[in-house]
C-alpha cells in the first residue's frame, strides 16, 4: 500500500465530516418565521398546514383573493370570530369560527407570516407591528 | 466454567431481544354472567360491551349498535355548530379514512340534536365529502345520546359558557368486532390519532 493512499485516507474523511457538520449547522440555523408557530398552533387545525382549508367545511386561506382583499379586516375577524357565512374562491362556507385569543404582538407576527408565506404577491410591503393591528381593530369597531 | 457462564450470559442477553407481539387492551370492568348449557349452570366472565343504541343517521336511516357487530368502529361526539375542536377531529378522521382501504366504520354522534336534524347532518357530511361512505352522522333523542356518551365515559353536556354552548372532550373511542371497547384516543392530537390507526390495524388482524 502506497504512502500517498494512506495520507488520502487520513485527510479525506475528516474533511468530509467537517463539511457535513458545517452543512448541518447551516440547515438547523435556518430562519423560522415567528408567525408560523402561531399559525400552526392556532389556525392549522382547521385551515390546514398549508392554508388549504378542510373540504367544503372550512375555507382555504392560501393565496385566496379573500385574504388579499380583506387583509385589513383580519385582526378584528381573528379576535372576534366569525358567525356569518363567508364567500371564498367561488364557494360559500358557513362553519362558525371562534374568537382566537392573541395579543397584538402575536397577531402582528401571524399577519406578517400570512403576508410573507400565503400570498404569492404580497399585500403589504412593510412589516406589520402591534400598533397597526390595534389601529385596524379600532377602525372596524367604529 | 468460563465457557458455560459465557453461554448463559449470551442467552440472557439474547432473551432481551425478544419482544412479545403487540396487543390492544380491552377496556372496562369484567362482568360475571350466569349461564347455562346442557342443563348445567355455570358462571362466565365477560368483557364490558359498548352501550346499545338506535339513532338516525344523516341519510334518515336507523343505525343501531347491533348493526355494527362484526365491524371495527370508531365513535366520537360532536355537533355541527361546534366552533372549536370538532373540525380538527373531523380532519383527523378524514386522515384515518385515508389510512385504510376498507376503513373502520365511523360513528359521529351529535350532542346537539335540537339543532342537528337529519338535513343539517346531511349538509355537514356533504361538505366533508363523506356523505356516501362508511361514516354515519347520528342524531336522536337527547337523553339517550347523553346516556350513551356517559357509558363511553365521554364528557358531553350543555354549557352556556363554552363556545357553541356545549362541552365535550373530543375523544375517539374504538370498538372491536365483538363490541368491546378497545381504546380512547385524543381526537385533537395527531400522535394519538396515529397510535389509533396502528391499534386498529392490530385489531383487524385479530
Amino acid at each position: 500500500m502506497s504512502k500517498q493512499w494512506l495520507t488520502k485516507l487520513m485527510i479525506v474523511p475528516p474533511v468530509l465530516a467537517l463539511l457535513f457538520f458545517l452543512y448541518m449547522t447551516f440547515v438547523n440555523s435556518s430562519y423560522e418565521h415567528p408567525g408560523r408557530i402561531i399559525y400552526y398552533s392556532k389556525c392549522a387545525s382547521c385551515h390546514g398546514d398549508h392554508g388549504e382549508g378542510t373540504q367544503n367545511l372550512v375555507p382555504p386561506i392560501y393565496n385566496t383573493s379573500t385574504l388579499k382583499n380583506s387583509f385589513e379586516t383580519l385582526p378584528s375577524l381573528i379576535r372576534n370570530g366569525l358567525k356569518d357565512s363567508v364567500f371564498v374562491e367561488g364557494k360559500w362556507y358557513n362553519q362558525p369560527m371562534y374568537p382566537i385569543q392573541l395579543s397584538s404582538v402575536e397577531m402582528a407576527n401571524l399577519l406578517n407570516f400570512m403576508n410573507d408565506s400565503f400570498l404569492v404577491e404580497k399585500k403589504v410591503d412593510f412589516v406589520i407591528n402591534s400598533a397597526w393591528v390595534e389601529t385596524q381593530i379600532s377602525k372596524m369597531s367604529k | 466454567m468460563l465457557r458455560v457462564s459465557f453461554v448463559l450470559l449470551s442467552l440472557i442477553l439474547l432473551s432481551a431481544c425478544y419482544t412479545p407481539p403487540e396487543k390492544v387492551r380491552v377496556i372496562g370492568e369484567k362482568i360475571v354472567v350466569k349461564q347455562s348449557a346442557k342443563g348445567e349452570v355455570y358462571y362466565d366472565t365477560l368483557s364490558a360491551k359498548a352501550p346499545s343504541f338506535c339513532f338516525t343517521n344523516h341519510l334518515g336511516k336507523q343505525v343501531c349498535a347491533e348493526n355494527l357487530d362484526g365491524k371495527i368502529w370508531i365513535c366520537d361526539f360532536f355537533f355541527t355548530h361546534c366552533p372549536s375542536i370538532c373540525v380538527q377531529m373531523e380532519r383527523n378522521l378524514l386522515k384515518v379514512n385515508a389510512a385504510f382501504k376498507d376503513g373502520p366504520h365511523i360513528v359521529s354522534v351529535s350532542i346537539d340534536p335540537a339543532r342537528d336534524s337529519v338535513n343539517a347532518l346531511l349538509s355537514y357530511a356533504t361538505k366533508l365529502g363523506v356523505a356516501n361512505t362508511h361514516w354515519d352522522f347520528l342524531t336522536g333523542d337527547k337523553d339517550s345520546i347523553y346516556r350513551v356518551a356517559e357509558h363511553f365515559l365521554a364528557n358531553a353536556a350543555e354549557d352556556p359558557n363554552s363556545p357553541g354552548g356545549f362541552i365535550h372532550d373530543g375523544n375517539f373511542i374504538v370498538i372491536d368486532r365483538k363490541g368491546r371497547i378497545r381504546g380512547f384516543y385524543n381526537g385533537t392530537d395527531e400522535v394519538a390519532v396515529d397510535k389509533m390507526i396502528a391499534d386498529i390495524k392490530l385489531l383487524q388482524n385479530e
